[in-house]
């Protein structure tokens, strides 16, 4: 059976055209995996949405670059470690993964001239083809 | 007794065979007639891909050597060994550096001809079969060999394509005008050393690899009477055409599908590479050939967890 892992996002999110939108919704009637999929997804992002939004004091930011200057270890509260984490883990999602969603290398327009060119050259299929032209 | 049952069996598939070679040999010479023919003609073609269907009218003109078709994307011209492309800016030319020669495939055989008749000519009516099944259906012109009907099956035995000429004029035509300069778009395909790609996929062979300065390369697979490229490049996002395209599933897997009248493209993203799928291959063999290609697939655990998290 063919799931839908990687598009429940967007589909939560009603960012699926509608034939796709149709067909995840018929495949989750009878899918345990993708149902259960779905809510865990719905559920993370109640979670971080749900998150509170936390203000820094003012002057945490000097505060933490003179301590490095002292080089000695202060002592901080919990939800600093926590900012700290937080934005450690965003950085590295943002900066390392993010850029993997690249533009598409493809440029139609030229697959077909390639593809056509090549196709030429084959009597046999050059016999029996029609027109060709890209998407 | 068992000695004589030996020779009788070797007999009888040394006739089997070469009835089959002389099948294969007819077919491969109609095919090749009907490539240099000389003529006009206007015609149409149409598919039908489940619920979507498309259709175009082309003109087609052979002579001297060159060969034109005017579509509804344009004009295409082969001439002087290249294929030459006509835009808005003028022509510009696609050159192949090297091509391995084109061979038929032994699952192809071809029925007896029947007799008949098509826009007022003698013809002939062939069926070829794939392993015993109807793949093709023609209807050829008894005098230049040219397809003046083409009927295309799928698995199942319906017709999916059609290509049928409505006029056709086999008396020698003008030449087309041959064009006077190629714009920048000039463009060689080198062929390139890669091994990425299956030598065979469905029965199709890789018969060239091709490369770019962009990292793309184009496998170009063929079985001689079908034939698709298969364009692979690091992973990259999805190509706009595609944003709205149909989805469908192969043995669980999904893939976005364009139809043009006489191609269908395909696009996926495996977990490290990008694939489009262009070619005139009929669904049950497009089916065969993805499933022995990397499937679609994501980067991994981290991707999954972005895109859970934002979407």
């Amino acid at each position: 059976m063919s799931h839908w892992g990687d598009r429940l996002g967007a589909y939560l999110d009603g960012e699926v055209d509608e034939q796709t939108r149709t067909l995840i919704a018929e495949h989750l009637t009878g899918c345990g995996v993708c149902r259960s999929e779905l809510a865990d997804i719905s559920w993370a992002r109640s979670v971080v949405r749900d998150l509170p939004i936390i203000e820094l004091p003012p002057g945490i930011v000097p505060g933490v670059f003179a301590s490095r200057r002292r080089r000695r270890r202060a002592f901080r509260p919990a939800w600093a470690w926590a900012a700290s984490a937080v934005t450690a883990a965003a950085l590295t999602l943002g900066l390392v993964i993010a850029p993997g969603q690249a533009d598409s290398t493809f440029e139609l327009g030229s697959l077909v001239d390639r593809h056509v060119a090549r196709v030429v050259l084959d009597p046999g299929i050059s016999a029996i083809r029609g027109p060709v032209s890209g998407p | 007794m068992r000695k004589r049952a030996i020779a009788l069996t070797i007999v009888a598939f040394t006739l089997w065979g070469g009835a089959t070679a002389r099948a294969d040999d007819e077919l491969q010479q109609y095919l090749e007639q009907a490539a240099v023919a000389e003529f006009h003609a206007t015609g149409i073609v149409m598919s039908s891909w489940g619920t979507e269907s498309v259709a175009a009218m082309y003109e087609i003109t052979r002579s001297h050597g060159m060969s034109m078709v005017r579509g509804p994307a344009g004009d295409l011209m082969v001439v002087d060994g290249l294929t030459a492309v006509g835009s808005a800016e003028g022509w510009y030319a696609v050159e192949v550096g090297e091509a391995a020669d084109w061979v038929l495939a032994d699952r192809y055989t071809l029925g007896a001809p029947m007799p008949t008749t098509r826009l007022g000519r003698p013809a002939s009516e062939l069926m070829v079969f794939e392993d015993g099944t109807p793949r093709l259906r023609l209807i050829v012109d008894d005098a230049s060999r040219v397809p003046l009907l083409t009927e295309v099956l799928d698995g199942d035995g319906r017709v999916f394509r059609v290509a049928t000429l409505i006029d056709f004029a086999p008396e020698q035509p003008a030449a087309p005008a041959r064009p006077q300069s190629y714009g920048s778009h000039h463009m060689v395909m080198p062929m390139a050393e890669y091994s990425g790609l299956p030598g065979i996929l469905a029965g199709y062979r890789l018969t060239d690899t091709y490369g770019d300065p962009n990292g793309i390369v184009q496998g170009y697979y063929s079985d001689g009477l079908f034939s698709f490229s298969v364009f692979e490049s690091k992973r990259g996002g999805t190509p706009g055409a595609f944003a709205d395209a149909a989805a469908f599933t192969v043995d669980g897997s999904a893939y976005r599908r364009l139809v043009t009248p006489s191609y269908a493209w395909v696009q996926w993203h495996a977990p490290d590479r990008s694939y489009v799928l262009v070619g005139d291959l009929p669904p049950d063999h497009l089916a065969a050939v993805l499933v022995e290609l990397p499937r679609p697939g994501d980067r991994g655990l981290f991707v999954r967890l972005w895109r859970r998290l934002f979407g």
